[in-house]
């Protein structure tokens, strides 16, 4: 992704002391580093959330439309991913220059949203057969500064969360054309059931048998390979990802999945609570993109 | 989303597979049959019939020919070339794989221009070939591997990794060892292996089916999901290349369909094996007899 560039001496240092346990940041293996996270940054989305993690910048919106369903879906609204690098992040992003990782990126989230557990696209209906709800969820990658994946995650589950579309009935039919009444009422608003939407946690294989949660951009010029894992609230692992040129052994991988399962459930914990507490903070100041 | 390819004669712009009126699938709705086996005859644990060829494609360097059941997949594989000298010097070499989906390769037609599922299938067979060959031997080179699915009934990405090793392996490309694909799926708790597709839409959908059963709210607590995963069995005591999991389950029952998955890789390692050994038998002996001529 984006070049720093190490000596083998600053890597050899990064991976052995990973290997006794201590990481360059003085974290452990298991440690996070500090998430900033807002909803409601932007009026023109139906739901946003800008997250930072240290250099790590993300900025999801939601925007909700009204569409005919898929043909095979007819019963069924829609959730659908795309993602931009933007060319802030890294010079090589611009244009068209971050694609494949884009594409990456998308069809990760959209297996991780793809079971029922985890979003129910069945209550999303308006007429059935004619018009659905369909939620665009666009990520734009701001910054990156390693761990991508699990940022985009919280992102989007805290820009889902804070989504709040204006109530719709159908008032009439004029010609084969329905009509419809969105409320003018600011608190008659729908929102979405994103409680049991999961995480992405990212294990870096830094050696055999030595993982770490939330790899800096240093730690990953050191590795090739990483676990990504989807966790749901109640710790079930809904997606899981091997990514990038290399290979983990099997114990290795058992204990990135078994460890993900607990630690999911903590960042869930926390993050709904978090999410709670800003909504029902009174008189809620935007701090949006300044400083 | 319609892409209009201006180079074939496509057909109107709104469109409907006669599949959404009436589904290919058999009607019965079940996973499994009254007598414990699946749809297909199978036992929980049974793979599907597989088939192994190389060499089948004359003007590649390497190519092989993988049928997973129904699911058939031709790889072909071109080089190392030379890459044009340009700014950036790499000493190790590069891979270009492509994967191509058929159009006729599932029930509904799928589009010739490769779309994000297309373009993500082939970053995982790239990183899982990458991690397999030696590229620190084909400096300034490039290995191109090309990858078609013929006809799509599951366990694709499982196929087409298997297909490219083999391919390699044809094309006498250096590597630390033969990666493997296999796939597993989870339904109701239980594991099956090498799904085909119908299991895995069945299983795709499950989650939904028994949320309907229970009423809203309630989290299904069955486990359901599908697993596929590439595996390199004797370097390093073995080392997995690739995994792609969708679901919804515990990590023990994770651990448990991985376990399952692995095992599987291992025994159809021990065929490809014997199909490469076969082919270098034959070509040494069709060798033999023409320099005896």
């Amino acid at each position: 992704m984006v070049d720093i560039n190490l000596s083998e001496a600053e890597k050899r240092y990064i991976i052995d002391g990973v290997k006794l346990g201590i990481r360059a940041d003085g974290r452990g293996p298991l440690d996070y580093r500090e998430l900033e996270l807002e909803t409601g940054v932007l009026d023109t989305a139906n739901g946003s959330a800008r997250v930072r993690l240290h250099r790590t910048d993300v900025l999801v919106t939601v925007k909700m439309e009204l569409e005919p369903p898929a043909p095979a879906r007819p019963n069924h609204g829609k959730l659908l991913f795309f993602v931009n690098y933007s060319g802030n992040a890294a010079p090589e992003f611009e244009g068209r220059g971050g694609d494949e990782l884009a594409a990456r990126l998308s069809g990760v989230l959209e297996r991780l949203y793809s079971d029922a557990n985890a979003f129910n696209t069945a209550g999303l209906v308006l007429v059935p057969g004619k018009y659905v709800k369909a939620f665009y969820v666009d990520v734009e990658v701001l910054e990156c500064g390693g761990n991508l994946f699990d940022v985009v995650s919280v992102g989007v589950k805290a820009a889902l969360y804070a989504t709040r579309t204006p109530s719709i009935t159908i008032t009439g039919e004029d010609g084969g054309e329905l009509e419809f009444n969105l409320s003018d009422n600011p608190y008659d608003v729908d929102r979405l059931d994103v409680v049991n939407a999961p995480v992405l946690i990212t294990h870096l294989r830094v050696s055999e048998g030595a993982t770490v949660v939330d790899p800096s951009i240093e730690e990953e010029q050191c590795a090739p390979v990483s676990v990504v894992v989807g966790v749901a609230p109640n710790s079930s692992i809904c997606a899981v990802h091997l990514l990038g040129p290399g290979t983990i052994g099997p114990q290795t991988l058992q204990k990135a999945l078994k460890g993900s399962s607990t630690l999911g459930a903590d960042i869930h914990v926390r993050l709904l609570a978090k999410l709670k507490q800003e909504e029902n903070f009174q008189g809620r100041r935007i701090r949006g993109f300044l400083g | 989303m319609s892409n209009r390819d201006p180079r074939r004669n496509c057909g109107p712009e709104k469109t409907t597979p006669i599949y959404v009126l009436k589904s290919p699938y058999p009607e019965n709705n079940q996973f499994l049959q009254e007598d414990g086996k699946r749809n297909d005859k199978r036992s929980p644990l049974e793979i599907r019939k597989v088939y192994f060829g190389v060499s089948n494609i004359s003007q590649a360097k390497g190519s092989s020919y993988v049928e997973l059941g129904r699911t058939k997949v031709v790889c072909g594989v071109y080089g190392p070339k030379e890459i044009p000298p340009s700014n950036v010097f790499k000493s190790s070499g590069q891979v270009m794989c492509e994967v191509k989906v058929a159009p006729f390769s599932s029930f509904v037609r799928r589009s010739p221009v490769p779309d994000r599922q297309v373009k993500e299938l082939s970053m995982q067979v790239k990183e899982a070939l990458e991690a397999a060959i030696i590229l620190d031997e084909y400096p300034k080179a490039q290995i191109d591997v090309f990858l078609t699915v013929v006809e799509d009934r599951g366990g694709v990405l499982g196929a087409c990794v298997t297909a490219a090793s083999l391919a390699l392996c044809d094309a006498d490309i250096t590597m630390y060892d033969i990666v493997v694909g296999a796939s597993t799926a989870w339904y109701n708790g239980q594991i099956y292996l090498d799904p085909s597709i119908e299991e895995e839409e069945y299983i795709a959908t499950a989650a939904e089916r028994q949320a309907l059963c229970k009423g809203d709210g309630e989290v299904a607590t069955a486990s359901n999901g599908c697993l596929t995963v590439a595996l390199m069995p004797l370097y390093a005591n073995g080392q997995v290349a690739t995994m792609v999991m969708s679901g919804s389950m515990t990590a023990s029952q994770l651990q448990d369909g991985l376990d399952a998955a692995l095992e599987t890789c291992r025994k159809i390692y021990a065929i490809i094996k014997q199909v490469l050994l076969n082919r270098v038998k034959e070509s040494d002996e069709s060798s033999k007899a023409e320099q005896s001529e």
